[in-house]
């Protein structure tokens, strides 16, 4: 079980760090394509898995910090 | 006439406070500092602050500071594709695939470097030679572009000779490594990183002000040409290969990377490391947004300047009272100190431990190593004082090859942790080989244009993993015993 859990969560990163470096006109453009304020279209598509890649972690740390092998020496600190 | 205005006296009057500041804590680590496993990594019982701000501040060097935007300045905003786009990734992707075994490792069987986690698990004395002499070999030269950095800096605001500033921050770096260890060399990232991110966020509001706004600046830039708002870049220097070679590099490589390594081994615990993934994560993406982002955006309010490294402290110099602007270029120079001293205390236990105690005299006590490392770091930290003063190359070039040579550690890790069948020979053969391939990619015009605008550390790589599988399945009665992998792997 624990297995699969870190196997999903290191696949689910691993697919969006390898998705950032597709040459997808989101990621990276030879034309410059406007958005907000002027900014190339894709500093805000970097800016968007930034902020997703943000939140899953926060919720990978959040699914961690209960589990048994993640809590192995917090007894020795107490 | 020069770019920067030489204002030597606040310049002075911050560094002498700075250097007060780093000699204070060094003497409160040294008093904390009573063993080789405190002197290595804090004896495993760093919080998620020191931890965190450590991690963050030693991957941050001068690098980031000088040499980066004045990369991006030459570039425009196909040149932030340096750092940006695997910035958030840098730690959780080592933390998810090594941290929490390195964590639990360290904590059960006491190692304290990538040496020990790897003869461990290869069941390799001999190899603690080899991988201490590579660290060696590469970390030097990767502090000795830090330090050329403060020498820059120095010579910028003072009109001193840069090797006094090399000079300076070297005695400083030393003397409170010397004393205080990775304590010392920690608790003083903490105060470095402050400064590192009051640098980021100054440099980009005084832009943004100078400027008129991000509108404003982003159609002056569009103004110049088209090249300056997309890929390749206004020098046709960052073409889809280099882009994907630089987030391999600074987010992927990081996990062969020697003193981040150890970082895991200085944790007290894993709830400390989850800690430190959202905390450092968080602080290095907005350092590294805010300060890349400067660069472009500087580009028509400061043109055509000789050094482009000098250009966050120009904006700094430009935008800011003179205090307050040697305050934050104090902050650049803590970016280069703070790569330093988790550089050196970890070249430090390469020499004394992976190299003597281990390869030449099994039987040297930990005291004895704990003596004979402050002496080491002197010398190390002496080694790089002479580089800095030589100058073999620029900040950039120098610690991209050092950070790629070690990169190659990534594959006898990766391999050991998730397959059984990765033996002792594969392990030599795959670190000789592919820093083997990394020499020639990068000094064999030939072989530079075969590699179509990629890093020569991805061709390394690839050949480091291949030569690992080969010799692996050439090798199967050299696969480690079962109570080691048992110790070791993570899946199977």
């Amino acid at each position: 079980m624990k297995d699969r859990f870190n196997t999903i969560w290191g696949a689910v990163f691993t697919s969006l760090f390898v998705l950032i470096m597709l040459p997808l006109p989101c990621f990276y453009n030879e034309k410059y394509v406007s958005s907000i304020a002027g900014i190339p279209s894709y500093i805000m598509g970097w800016l968007i898995i930034a902020l997703i890649t943000f939140a899953l972690i926060l919720i990978w740390v959040r699914q961690c910090w209960n589990r048994p092998e993640y809590c192995e020496f917090d007894e020795e600190v107490k | 006439m020069s770019e920067v205005a030489v204002n030597p006296i606040p310049f002075y009057i911050v560094i002498v406070l700075y250097i007060c500041m780093m000699a204070v804590i060094g003497y409160i680590a040294t008093k904390k500092t009573n063993t080789m496993q405190d002197y290595f990594v804090l004896s495993g019982k760093a919080g998620f602050i020191v931890s965190g701000i450590a991690y963050a501040t030693t991957q941050y060097s001068m690098g980031t500071f000088l040499g980066t935007p004045g990369t991006i300045y030459n570039a425009g905003y196909s040149g932030m594709a340096i750092t940006i786009p695997g910035v958030v990734f840098s730690l959780v992707i080592p933390a998810i695939f090594i941290g929490r075994k390195l964590v639990t490792l360290g904590h059960r069987e006491g190692f304290l470097t990538l040496t020990d986690y790897l003869s461990d698990r290869y069941e390799s004395k001999n190899m603690s030679g080899l991988l201490g002499a590579l660290m060696v070999v590469f970390m030097v030269p990767m502090m000795g572009a830090q330090i050329i950095g403060a020498g820059v800096l120095v010579n910028v605001f003072t009109g001193l000779p840069n090797q006094v500033g090399v000079i300076a921050f070297g005695v400083i770096v030393i003397a409170y490594c010397m004393s205080g260890g990775m304590r010392g060399a920690m608790m003083t990232d903490v105060v470095q990183g402050i400064l590192m991110f009051g640098a980021s966020i100054a440099a980009f509001v005084i832009v943004l002000k100078m400027g008129g706004g991000m509108t404003a600046l982003n159609e002056s830039l569009a103004s110049m040409g088209e090249e300056w708002m997309a890929f390749p870049g206004a020098n046709g220097s960052f073409p889809w290969t280099y882009m994907v070679s630089n987030i391999l590099l600074w987010s992927f490589f990081t996990m062969g990377q020697p003193q981040l390594f150890t970082k895991f081994f200085a944790m007290k615990d894993h709830k400390t490391m989850f800690r430190s993934v959202i905390l450092a994560t968080v602080g290095m993406a907005l350092t590294a947004w805010l300060i890349c982002w400067s660069a472009p955006l500087a580009r028509p309010l400061i043109g055509d300047i000789n050094n482009t490294d000098y250009i966050v402290p120009i904006i700094l110099q430009r935008g800011l009272p003179a205090i307050a602007a040697s305050v934050l270029v104090a902050g650049i120079a803590a970016a280069g100190m703070s790569t330093i001293d988790g550089v050196l205390v970890t070249a430090t236990a390469a020499v004394t431990r992976d190299i003597y105690q281990k390869f030449i005299n099994p039987n040297a006590s930990d005291d004895f190593i704990l003596r004979i490392s402050k002496y080491v770091t002197c010398v190390l930290g002496l080694m790089v004082i002479l580089f800095g003063c030589l100058q073999p190359g620029s900040i950039f070039t120098i610690n991209t090859f050092a950070f790629s040579g070690m990169a190659m550690f990534v594959v006898p890790v990766l391999f050991g942790m998730y397959w059984k069948k990765a033996t002792t020979p594969a392990a030599w053969a795959s670190i000789i080989c592919g820093d083997l391939t990394l020499v020639l990619c990068t000094k064999v015009p030939a072989l530079k244009e075969a590699i179509h605008g990629f890093h020569a550390v991805v061709p390394a790589f690839a050949a480091a993993v291949i030569t690992m599988v080969v010799v692996s399945l050439i090798t199967p009665g050299r696969v480690a015993s079962k109570d080691t992998l048992k110790r070791h792997l993570l899946a199977g």
